[in-house]
């Protein structure tokens, strides 16, 4: 290539224009107008974001969310309930049930068999904590992980549930946490979104729970802060790649033209707006590097992808997300989100639920090694959990090896992880039928300001005027940060 | 008024400000007051402190006791040093700056005057010019420059005709102009040029499709239920309404009146009905486990929302769990208002279904013209069915003579002329008829055999033999002894035409062995179908030995000696050399008659019921008996109070027309049981007929529907019933909407035994039955047994027709409409807004805060219309006027278009709005008027440069210095793309369209049972309309028009953010309908004769892109980039051909030349 004359030109003009982005970049930081440049003596580089954010110095200054989509069985992973074997079969005693509501799925039952776990649980790590066979390697990390049993909600199917976490309403038009943060804490590095999303592939239940674009919207926020999702498949990022017979060099002579053109509308004109765009067109054009290389994984050795599983390689499975989270984690993406769908055990659990342990174990168990090796566990906040939890009773036929589970929103089980953690901790306990919790509650809205305050932001101080209230990702009622489960 | 607008450039920090001058309540102090007291000293009685109430005027006196700013209470607790004193509460977290403080002050030092919160003032126009005659556009002008003038501010110059072109284009029908319609306009240089280019687009059809698009965006259509499945939801004939009605000018109060209330209008058109889905825009679901109230009170409290925002501009939502903190709305009357929208006559749940009812079909006129002469001809046939057919009743008769004689049939061999194969495999014909397949087995073959049709006997039946020489041999030629007959085609040549084939049905087959793991019954031999996966399978790998079928030919005959019989034996199994060895054909005058053990048992017949029901129509989906399981004849029901036991019914038999229970001016439901035993797993049909609705439900499964009421017609409807071994538990539900309930039924199958009944009047002379014997006899005749030509012409015609039928109801488009309840359901307050817990039941009223609603007006959503456009309603017009500005300015002139509350910002030019407002509702509420004014007055026509001056001191244009500039919608940048391009199909309305976006989009979200879960683009045309008719997925909206701030259409959006981004770039630079516009106009600049070099061909398509004339820097700079690229793909030509298809160095030029030119700051913008 390098023998073709035109080509080195156009090579030596591009590299010439290139110092000609710095300026762009500055544009950029000072045009935009609804956000303004991080200032000086913030703590980290962080680019756009609030000036009076973080409210205080943060412990974790970028998360990572493991979202398990369709409610994991908290009694076969997590919460032990070794009573239930003697109860097998008989009837979940209403003294328990207290006339709570149940999904029409079940409300039609005529009995509620109790279904115990049919899975063996081990005590794990300095205290003793309990853990199914099905999660092996999470179970070696009990010490490492704050893990809470007494989280609740009041949704009980998955739309409204599942909107209701990850953006603090039922109902759609509210701004996802990933979006929140990008909105609050800019971004770290200005070549990347601040706010990733990946949608993994699952091997339990192929009928899975749908997802929806608003999980990782930007609601009432604007949309730039909303996350971008990165696919497994096709261009990592939308219309990331050049079409076929455009390559770089000519991508970049192209953008030296329509950057003196803009150039001289920005002259004629004087409309600042002419400027950013100068700057967003380079950023894009620096993007077709950066994020090619964010997911290209050939340069990770050989140790670090066999931690991860056999499954690291295929693109699209958990393995590869969390591997590329880390990769994101270490390139300063604030937020990344990764669903895993196919949790919802309505029957037939001992059919799938092994299979979507198989899937996140071992990766989420490595993600944290990963991170821990690198120094990075300490600053990087890792949550995993769904967006309810599963009955005691059985859904549908009960037998010795088979059941299925309903919807429970009464109590599940979530861990969180690194920056701001508590390591070794176990916070909340569920009565001996994992149905109704006994100490301890927290509240879904209680998480997300806890995961606000880690990263450095007071939950009811962060608002957004829209329809005339103060918006708030966790309502507006009063909530509180989990400071049991805090370092 | 310049030091507030500063300040709001920047998001609602009017804290920032001081005012020397005296502050202005409305303006200046309520703001203060609302964000950061009412909380808790507002409206909201529940969580009002101290008594204290500041949002009226009598509360706010008295916290102010004395004018004396530094004494009085208000100004004492907000300046306190005392935290427990201070207010707010530092706890609340909402301090007051020092500036609001000062505002506050000098507010009470100048008199503390008071007033209503302006929106909730009747408007009035204040301004007359010295003419007299103040048009809009004046009005406009006068109030704008005031404000200028006021600081100092110079209004720009008109800016340049070309700009100006394209910029009313743009705001008027959301394209660039045409080369034609730029230089008509171009060249009309005599005065009102401007105007009636205006006009011009005014009347332009593209009109509709753009204002529209405002609109869609605002009442959150989509083309997508919006939760959990998000299935396809048909309501583009909704926004195919707004279009036109945008189009026709329809009135805006006219507008509104439709969409809420198009269903309660005197006599409502069928586009009034489409209007009234308006109130169905919300997202629904259908979700396993949901609750039925929580879905229903989910909906209702949207609608009641969305009206909120669209017409109001009011943030109702806050009052769902208590009295609205801000504005003056409690509860009580939040859900006052939503008993408006409560009364749906429709399932909360959708169903997941596109027509969740109550839909419309709406048929075209050409759709309305064939469906009537269908029914028509349909008419006529069903009259010649049911009338005597000479032919047709001779054969009755002859089948009523044999009918009473059966016996074991005999059965004559055929003895076959020929025996071929299509594969060309040898076959043998053996003397006892036997054909044998002699040579090497193909994979898959048809074997034909042709005999003769043995004459003047009425054959009834075919048995197929397939014979093995050893009974331990296997019937099979296949390696495991297997075979799958995919089909058994019959065909009789009468022989007076050697050539022509007429095809024989057969009506209904049997076998002794049928495979049981897939669709190997033997009647998947005779479905019509052929293909590799279904037909008869003999299980010839467990079982040695012989097969026999039997195949019923209702009636065969023939006079002649020549007349033949041909039949084809189809294998073509993906299963290779699946095929019999040996078969012998044999015909019989008699129906097969089987061992016992074959045959299908009837047990008793009972029935429950009547049960009386409200609506015939909601019986359909109600369970009643034990319709769904299993049968005991001892179990009783109680049903409304009642209770209800099986009747053993022996006085319902087979054929004739019986008459069931039903009940005097009411609908009622029977349920009738049979229990069907049978040897074998089979298939046997159930024929019905009643002039009621009916369901079928075959062991807990509902097979079959049929709703409404009809005349009877005997038998007229056949349900496949697919039988299972031993008891089957046979239900029919026959819902009774009004009159007398009847009732005919038969089974049809060889293998069901006739019943007792049947036998007796077949035994009985014809002159002693009674007309309705003899009339439901010759429908059983002809329903089951006759296969007369003459009859079964008759049947082909109809089938033809029903299915011509299916198909236009298929084409038919539906659309989700309102209809109400004929008695409004009951409201209550839900505290918390919790669906299970109901508080005070409320009646429908409007709120107090505004102008009461007439007394004369219904208290439905027709009176809430009527009330709404009402001459002293003073949000309507305002709300609707405002969003207008916005369109074409970018901004309204109170921004927050969506919140006209005490929490939203105050309008930039409060007369001028209120102008406008009065003035639209004075005229008619001529919305193509109010747009023209706009558009004519000097205030739009303005350059839009920037001085350093105006950004200084209005940074964001609010005060209108300057011409409108700013990024266009993701529509109207994919819409001019494709129009300058040339590729624009600028059809209007119909179903909404796929535009290509990124393989899966939808896959990644989708629920894998969603019929939205897998993204297939469309084609051709289609790909190449205009974007508002997209079609838009809730969950995943298009990524051309999300990329650019487009809403989700989940929730209502009254204005879209405006952001730019690196993620926009990328689009506009590699979005393949980009390229594909880029690449037609290197095409046609190519194809150019007229253009005589490549510089008047850069020119040429810098013009076409960007409506204006390159200046020589621009076209030198873009000669550059061609000439460069041109250099590098004359080296480089698989890469040009990779880019364009063509191995040409130049079309790879323009086409990159012209990408360029999209990506123009100046095209990408206003």
């Amino acid at each position: 290539m390098n023998s073709n004359p035109i080509l080195d030109q156009l090579t030596r003009r591009a590299f010439f224009s290139r110092s000609a982005v710095g300026l762009g970049t500055a544009a950029l930081a000072t045009l935009d107008q609804s956000v303004t440049a991080a200032p000086s003596q913030s703590m980290n580089s962080s680019i756009g974001g609030l000036t009076h954010l973080p409210h205080h110095a943060p412990k974790a200054r970028r998360a990572i969310y493991l979202f398990m989509s369709g409610a994991p069985s908290q009694m076969d992973m997590w919460d032990h309930k070794p009573a239930m074997t003697d109860w097998f079969d008989k009837d979940l005693p209403d003294s328990i049930r207290k006339g709570q509501r149940l999904t029409t799925m079940t409300s039609g039952q005529s009995r509620f068999p109790i279904a115990p776990s049919i899975y063996k649980f081990s005590p794990h790590g300095a205290n003793g904590t309990m853990a199914s066979e099905l999660i092996p390697h999470m179970a070696k990390k009990v010490d490492e992980i704050a893990l809470v049993k007494s989280m609740w909600t009041e949704a009980i199917n998955h739309d409204p549930a599942i909107t209701y976490i990850c953006t603090g309403n039922q109902l759609p038009g509210k701004a996802s946490l990933g979006s929140w943060l990008s909105y609050g804490l800019g971004t770290e590095n200005e070549n990347l979104p601040a706010f990733l999303v990946m949608t993994a592939s699952w091997t339990g239940r192929k009928e899975a729970q749908a997802l929806y674009n608003r999980l990782w919207g930007s609601g009432f926020l604007p949309s730039k802060y909303q996350g971008v999702a990165l696919r497994s498949s096709g261009d990592p990022v939308l219309y990331l790649s050049n079409p076929e017979g455009i390559d770089p060099v000519v991508r970049r002579r192209m953008l030296d033209s329509l950057s003196r053109l803009n150039q001289s509308t920005a002259d004629r004109i004087g409309d600042p707006e002419t400027n950013a765009r100068i700057a967003q067109y380079e950023m894009a054009f620096r993007m077709q590097t950066s994020v090619p290389d964010l997911t290209n994984i050939h340069d990770e050795p050989k140790y670090i992808l066999d931690m991860y599983g056999p499954d690291v390689t295929k693109p699209g499975t958990f393995a590869n997300c969390c591997l590329m989270a880390r990769r994101m984690a270490e390139r300063g993406v604030r937020f990344t989100q990764i669903f895993h769908r196919g949790w919802d055990q309505h029957g037939s659990l001992p059919k799938d639920l092994p299979n979507q342990c198989r899937d996140t174990d071992q990766p989420s168990a490595a993600l944290l090694t990963d991170l821990k090796q690198r120094g990075m566990l300490d600053d990087t906040l890792v949550v995993w959990g769904g967006e309810f939890g599963r009955t005691i009773y059985c859904q549908g036929g009960l037998s010795k090896t088979n059941y299925g589970r309903d919807h429970h929103p009464k109590c599940f089980t979530i861990w969180m992880a690194g920056g701001g953690v508590r390591a070794g901790v176990v916070h909340g306990e569920t009565d001996e039928f994992s149905y109704n919790i006994t100490r301890d509650p927290v509240h879904i809205h209680d998480l997300n300001t806890t995961i606000l305050h880690l990263m450095g932001i007071e939950a009811h101080k962060f608002t957004y005027p829209f329809l005339g209230l103060d918006q708030r990702l966790t309502g507006v009622e009063e909530t509180r940060v989990v400071s049991e489960i805090l370092a | 008024m310049l030091r507030f607008l500063f300040a709001t450039a920047f998001f609602l920090s009017l804290s920032d400000l001081t005012y020397s001058e005296s502050p202005e309540f409305g303006r200046d102090v309520r703001p203060i007051l609302s964000d950061h007291c009412f909380a808790c000293h507002g409206p909201d009685e529940e969580h009002r402190e101290a008594d204290l109430r500041l949002d009226t005027e009598a509360g706010l006196l008295a916290a102010i006791e004395s004018a004396d700013a530094d004494t009085n209470a208000l100004i004492e607790r907000i300046t306190s040093d005392d935290s427990d004193s201070l207010m707010p509460p530092p706890k609340f977290g909402k301090p007051l700056s020092t500036e609001q403080i000062d505002t506050l002050k000098n507010w009470v030092r100048s008199g503390a005057k008071y007033s209503e919160h302006w929106a909730f003032v009747t408007p009035v126009k204040q301004f007359t010019n010295e003419k007299g005659q103040t048009t809009s556009a004046d009005a406009i002008n006068h109030f704008v420059d005031d404000e200028l003038n006021r600081v100092s501010l110079k209004p720009n110059g008109e800016a340049d005709p070309r700009t100006l072109a394209r910029r009313v284009c743009f705001d008027l029908t959301g394209l660039p102009p045409t080369p034609e319609e730029l230089a008509e306009f171009l060249a009309d240089d005599s005065p009102g040029a401007y105007e009636r280019y205006v006009d011009r687009l005014l009347a332009s059809p593209h009109f509709g499709e753009h204002v529209g698009r405002y609109w869609l965006d605002l009442v959150r259509y989509g083309d997508t239920h919006g939760l959990h499945l998000d299935n396809y939801r048909e309501m583009w004939l909704y926004r195919d309404w707004v279009i036109d009605a945008f189009n026709s000018n329809m009135p805006m109060d006219q507008f509104i009146i439709e969409q809420l209330a198009g269903d309660l209008l005197p006599e409502s058109t069928v586009s009034q009905k489409v209007a009234s889905g308006f109130n169905r825009l919300n997202v629904s679901t259908n979700e396993g486990g949901s609750i039925v109230e929580e879905v229903a009170a989910r909906n209702v409290i949207d609608r009641t929302d969305a009206f909120g925002t669209i017409f109001l501009g009011l943030t109702t939502g806050c009052s769902v769990c208590h009295d609205h903190k801000f504005d003056p709305l409690t509860m009580k009357e939040y859900y006052s208002l939503s008993a408006f929208f409560n009364s749906l006559d429709g399932n909360a749940m959708d169903g997941n279904i596109k027509d969740h009812p109550p839909s419309l079909s709406v048929n075209t006129p050409e759709q309305t013209k064939q469906l009537a002469e269908f029914d028509e001809f349909l008419d006529e046939l069903r009259n010649k069915k049911n009338g005597p057919i000479t032919s047709v009743d001779q054969a009755q008769d002859e089948w009523e003579r044999t009918f009473t004689s059966i016996e074991e049939p005999t059965w004559t061999f055929l003895k076959p002329q020929s025996a071929t194969s299509e594969a060309k495999v040898e076959m043998k014909i053996r003397d006892d008829g036997g054909v044998e397949v002699a040579g090497a087995t193909a994979a898959n073959d048809v074997t034909t055999i042709v005999a003769n049709l043995p004459p003047n006997q009425p054959w009834k039946s075919l048995r197929l033999e397939a014979l093995v020489d050893d009974p331990n041999s296997r019937v099979g030629l296949s390696s495991n002894g297997n075979v799958v007959l995919s089909e058994i085609v019959l065909e009789m040549q009468h022989g007076d035409d050697p050539s022509h084939w007429t095809p024989v049905p057969i009506g209904n087959a049997s076998a002794d062995i049928e495979q049981q793991n897939g669709p190997f019954a033997v009647r998947f031999a005779i479905d019509g179908k052929v293909n590799d996966s279904e037909g008869w399978a003999v299980a010839g790998y467990e079982q040695t030995g012989p097969r026999t079928a039997w195949f019923d030919l209702g009636t065969l005959f023939s006079e002649t000696n020549d007349a033949k019989l041909r039949v084809q034996l189809k294998y073509k199994s993906k299963y290779a050399e699946h095929q019999f060895r040996l078969v012998r054909l044999g015909l019989s005058t008699a129906l097969p008659k089987h061992s016992k053990t074959n045959q299908i048992v009837r047990g008793s017949v009972h029935s429950a019921g009547p049960f009386p029901v409200a609506h015939a129509r909601n019986s359909y989906s109600q369970k009643f008996a034990s319709e769904q399981g299993s049968f005991k004849a001892e179990e009783t029901f109680t049903f409304d109070g009642r209770r209800y036991g099986w009747q053993l019914r022996g006085d319902l038999p087979e054929v004739v027309i019986s008459t069931l229970a039903s009940l005097a001016e009411q609908s009622s439901v029977n349920v009738i049981h049979q229990t069907l035993t049978a040897e074998t797993p089979q298939t046997v049909s159930l024929l019905i007929g009643t002039t009621d609705g009916h369901v079928i439900f075959l062991n807990g499964k509902q097979i079959g529907i049929s709703e409404g009421e009809r005349e009877i017609q005997p038998l007229e409807k056949s349900y496949a019933l697919d039988l299972k071994k031993g008891a089957n538990d046979l239900y029919v539900k026959v819902v009774n909407h009004s009159g007398k309930s009847q009732f005919s039924y038969a089974l049809q199958s060889p293998l069901v035994k006739v019943s007792r009944q049947l036998a007796e009047l077949l035994n009985r002379p014809a002159s002693d039955r009674s007309a309705s014997e003899r009339e439901t006899l010759r429908k059983y005749y002809r329903s089951v047994y006759c296969t007369h030509p003459d009859w079964q012409v008759l049947i082909d015609q109809e089938k033809g027709t029903l299915a011509a039928i299916e198909t236009i109801r298929k084409e038919t488009p539906t659309t989700l409409i309102w209809k109400e309840l004929a008695k409004p359901r009951k409201a209550h307050i839900l505290l918390r807004g919790a669906y299970d817990q109901p508080g005070e039941v409320v009646e429908r009223a409007t709120p107090a805060f505004l102008p009461p609603m007439d007394s004369s007006l219904p208290n439905d959503r027709l009176g809430l219309a009527r009330w709404l456009v009402s001459d002293s309603h003073p949000l309507t017009a305002r709300v609707a006027v405002n969003r207008f500005w916005q369109q074409v300015f970018g901004t309204g002139l109170v921004k927050t278009s969506e919140d006209f509350g005490s929490q939203g910002e105050p309008p930039s030019h409060p007369e001028l709005l209120d102008w406008l407002a009065v003035d639209f509702r004075e005229n008619r509420w001529d919305v193509k008027r109010l747009l023209k004014a706009i558009v004519m007055s000097d205030v739009y026509r303005r350059s839009s440069m920037v001085k350093a001056s105006q950004l200084r001191i209005d940074p964001r244009n609010r005060l209108l210095s300057r011409g409108p500039r700013f990024r266009l919608d993701g529509e109207m940048l994919r819409d001019q793309a494709l129009a300058v391009s040339g590729l624009l199909v600028d059809q209007l309305g119909g179903p909404s369209v796929k535009p290509p976006q990124p393989p899966g989009l939808w896959e990644a979200v989708g629920y894998s049972g969603s019929n939205t879960v897998r993204f297939t683009p469309d084609s051709g045309e289609k790909i190449h309309r205009r974007s508002v008719y997209i079609f838009w997925k809730r969950t995943s909206a298009p990524p051309q028009m999300s990329t650019f701030d487009a809403p989700s259409r989940e929730s209502c959006t009254a204005r879209r953010e405006r952001t730019n981004t690196p993620l926009q770039a990328l689009l506009l630079m590699n979005e393949p309908q980009y390229l594909a516009a880029s690449k037609k106009l290197a095409e046609r600049v190519l194809a150019e004769q007229t253009l005589p070099n490549d510089r008047s061909r850069v020119e040429w398509l810098f013009e076409k892109v960007t409506t204006r004339i390159a200046t020589r820097e621009e076209t030198d700079e873009l000669l550059g980039l061609f000439s460069d690229m041109a250099k590098l793909y004359e080296s480089q030509l698989t890469a040009a051909e990779k880019l364009t298809g063509e191995s040409s160095a130049s079309l790879a030029g323009w086409m990159l030349l012209s990408s360029t030119l999209l990506n123009l700051d100046e095209v990408v913008n206003k």
